[in-house]
């Protein structure tokens, strides 16, 4: 295996709307990648394309050598690939029928046929990681914003994916509920999973990307390392962003 | 055993039939108009802080909403009449319709009073303290700024009111009033219940498409009087 | 007030509660899956179907119950004999009791009325569930299972209740087609000294009752699938 993730020629559109005009990725093991981008940029629809959430309409995407076409491909196969990618979602999206123990065993029990009582065990642990161990039996609703996308992040990571993908998991958090949610993502950083992370967050990709990819208009604009596309980067529009972005938080501070 | 019909006669029938059309109308329209009064009183009553003038209210509407519109209809032309005898009042000799207006009336009345309690809540709470804040008198805040926002969510659900309201008329036959379904069934007996079969299945239709209309008019209705206020909210 | 017969039919009426029962589970269970299957068949806008569907839940909302017992109590049988004839059976149809014709009338409404609740109540679920689901791996029919169907059932809990307890009243008229349930029973009864008050009294109180129950159910039940909301909860 040469990479973990390949992404080829990947185009999608909705109606009439282009939103990914061809987008080749490759992503190696253990890398984290932000990608950065306006909004409108296709992004988060890049993200969706490689779990087949948002099915794309052209091009190849390939996890840990299971290939998928996106135009020939069935049911089975798209089930397949889900299972080697897990996903933290913009608005945390957990069963709002089940517990937050329930929703973390979940995917144990359902789609690996773990034993209840072994699933039970290991949610509880990686419950207790992520410091929800006070919350095994609430449900969502009673739960806060940070606690709910940590019990988001615990239900993607138990099911030990090749690739994590995160979805803006802080943009619809209230501002004093971030740095909970980042710091855990930093912690399943360090544990050297391949990660794919959609964020506004410019002081988090500086300090855990392993790699920047900034798009716009549905393409990869411009990547590198974090230092580089950060501080020096070389496209006029990445510098545009960068500069609208870091007078925002600038104000904000 | 032998089965023989004349479905070819169907359109023949709607159109015979449809002479009772007025009645029924009549019938919808007087007892909508008087569900609508019994159910707005029902409603103050069931919002109001006096509990035992609410336990009525709410009382009135479970008592209603539990009975079969049958079983009222036989209570009160059958039943009513035999009590009133007693205090020598004798109602025996009114027209039929009248009892099928009291019945559905009464009936329907419960579910308006539902539908007006259900969106007079619905209406955000900061609207009356803005009536307020700009001045304005509880009475005066009520008409002009809670009530059509409160009639613009009541639209979907007055008009499955009047739905179930007209299809409840067909119950007028069970005492002999020719309504719709009661013309149908004089039309069979006449033929000594040959074209049984056929004439339930032309006022079926009829129903059919008159609810269909009455579907289509509220729809309009609702995006007529909603048109503006959804845009600016979404 | 005749108390000699109240003690008489009163007994007499009870025994009929069975019947009326036998007829609300059988067309709610069997009707209710109809109509969920009607409701997931229609989302997935099959072609033709779908619109077969659609047209028969326009008519059967369009059409008072009673009518739509009358056709099936003349249609069946003849469905039914000309069926057994073509298997080479000779079905003596006279033997087939009312109440089965009423059940499938009463089951065909209900599976038109619960399958737009069905309809509703799946559209409710936030889409963003069915994407969690599928992002761990899930097929369509776990995640439906296991994520969508709980979370509609709750919301889709009060409507079916409001259906369940108005199927217990609609059930009243399955007098006409020949059914022996509390009000034919009861309206036999008063029919030979007049004694309607008494009896409309009685099925009142029994009906009454058996919607108070009813709801009371419901209610727990709703209460019991909305535990993992927060306000339901708190």
């Amino acid at each position: 295996m040469e990479y973990m993730v390949k992404l080829q020629n990947i185009h999608k559109s909705f109606g009439e709307n282009h939103i990914l005009k061809g987008v080749d990725l490759n992503i190696k093991k253990g890398e984290v990648i932000v990608i950065l981008g306006p909004s409108g940029s296709g992004k988060t629809t890049l993200l969706r394309t490689i779990n087949f959430l948002d099915p794309a309409d052209e091009g190849s995407i390939t996890v840990n050598d299971f290939k998928v076409d996106a135009k020939k491909h069935n049911k089975a196969e798209v089930i397949e690939l889900r299972r080697k990618t897990a996903m933290v979602f913009q608005n945390y999206n957990l069963f709002a029928n089940k517990t937050i123990l329930e929703n973390v065993m979940e995917g144990l029990v359902t789609v690996k046929k773990f034993k209840k009582s072994d699933a039970e065990e290991m949610s509880k642990n990686i419950l207790n990681k992520v410091g929800l161990s006070e919350r095994y039996d609430f449900y969502p609703s009673q739960l806060s914003g940070g606690q709910q996308q940590r019990a988001g992040i615990a239900r993607a990571l138990i099911l030990d994916p090749d690739v994590i993908l995160f979805d803006e998991p802080t943009s619809a958090l209230d501002p004093e509920l971030v740095g909970e949610v980042l710091n855990t993502i930093k912690n399943v950083a360090q544990t050297g999973i391949t990660m794919i992370v959609v964020t506004h967050e410019i002081a988090f990709a500086k300090e855990v990307a392993t790699r920047v990819i900034f798009m716009e208009g549905g393409k990869v604009v411009e990547q590198g390392p974090p230092e580089e596309i950060l501080v020096n980067p070389k496209e006029p529009r990445t510098q545009q962003f960068l500069s609208r972005i870091t007078n925002v938080n600038q104000k904000n501070d | 055993m032998n089965y023989t019909y004349d479905f070819a006669s169907i359109p023949g029938l709607i159109i015979k039939i449809f002479q009772a059309f007025p009645l029924t109308m009549g019938i919808l329209l007087i007892s909508l108009v008087i569900s609508l009064a019994i159910g707005a009183l029902v409603t103050v009553g069931a919002l109001s802080k006096n509990h035992i003038v609410q336990a009525i209210s709410k009382g009135y509407i479970s008592f209603m909403r539990g009975i079969p519109t049958l079983v009222l209809i036989f209570l009160l032309y059958l039943g009513l009449p035999q009590v009133l005898k007693d205090f020598g009042i004798d109602i025996g000799g009114w027209n039929k319709a009248i009892f099928i207006i009291a019945t559905l009336s009464l009936n329907t009345s419960a579910n308006m009073a539902e539908m007006m309690r259900a969106s007079y809540l619905a209406v955000d709470k900061g609207q009356r303290e803005a009536a307020y804040s700009v001045g304005m008198k509880p009475f005066t805040a009520f008409r002009r700024i809670i009530f059509p926002q409160a009639f613009g969510i009541a639209i979907p659900t007055l008009g499955n009111n009047i739905i179930l309201l007209f299809k409840e008329t067909s119950l007028g036959f069970t005492i002999g009033v020719i309504d719709i379904l009661g013309k149908a069934r004089a039309i069979s007996a006449a033929s000594f219940g040959a074209n049984k079969l056929e004439v339930y299945i032309a006022s079926a239709v009829i129903y059919w498409i008159i609810c269909v209309v009455l579907e289509q008019g509220s729809k309009y209705v609702e995006k007529m009087y909603t048109r503006g206020r959804k845009k600016a909210t979404s | 007030m005749d108390f000699g017969f109240i003690l008489e039919a009163f007994p007499q009426i009870l025994a009929a509660i069975p019947i009326t029962l036998l007829m609300v589970f059988a067309s709610a269970i069997i009707g209710w899956i109809l109509g969920l299957i009607i409701a997931l068949v229609r989302k997935g806008k099959a072609p033709v179907i779908s619109q077969i569907l659609a047209v028969f839940v326009s008519f059967m909302r369009s059409v008072p119950s009673v009518i739509v017992l009358y056709i099936a109590y003349y249609v069946m049988p003849a469905v039914i004999f000309s069926y057994g004839q073509n298997i080479g059976w000779n079905v003596d149809i006279n033997l087939i009791p009312p109440v089965v014709y009423a059940i499938f009338a009463l089951t065909l409404g209900q599976a038109a009325y619960s399958s737009e609740v069905f309809r509703a109540a799946i559209s409710a679920v936030d889409e963003g569930q069915m994407e969690a689901a599928y992002s761990i791996g899930m097929t369509k029919t776990q995640a439906l299972f296991r994520i969508i169907f709980p979370q509609a059932f709750a919301t889709a809990m009060p409507n079916l209740g409001g259906l369940f307890v108005g199927l217990v009243k609609e059930t009243s008229l399955a007098y006409y087609v020949g059914v022996y349930e509390i009000t034919a029973i009861a309206n036999l009864l008063s029919i030979p000294k007049l004694n309607f008050i008494e009896a409309y009294v009685m099925t009142t109180i029994i009906y009454e009752v058996l919607s108070f129950i009813f709801n009371k159910i419901f209610r727990a039940g709703e209460n019991r699938l909305k535990r993992f909301r927060a306000n339901a909860t708190a």
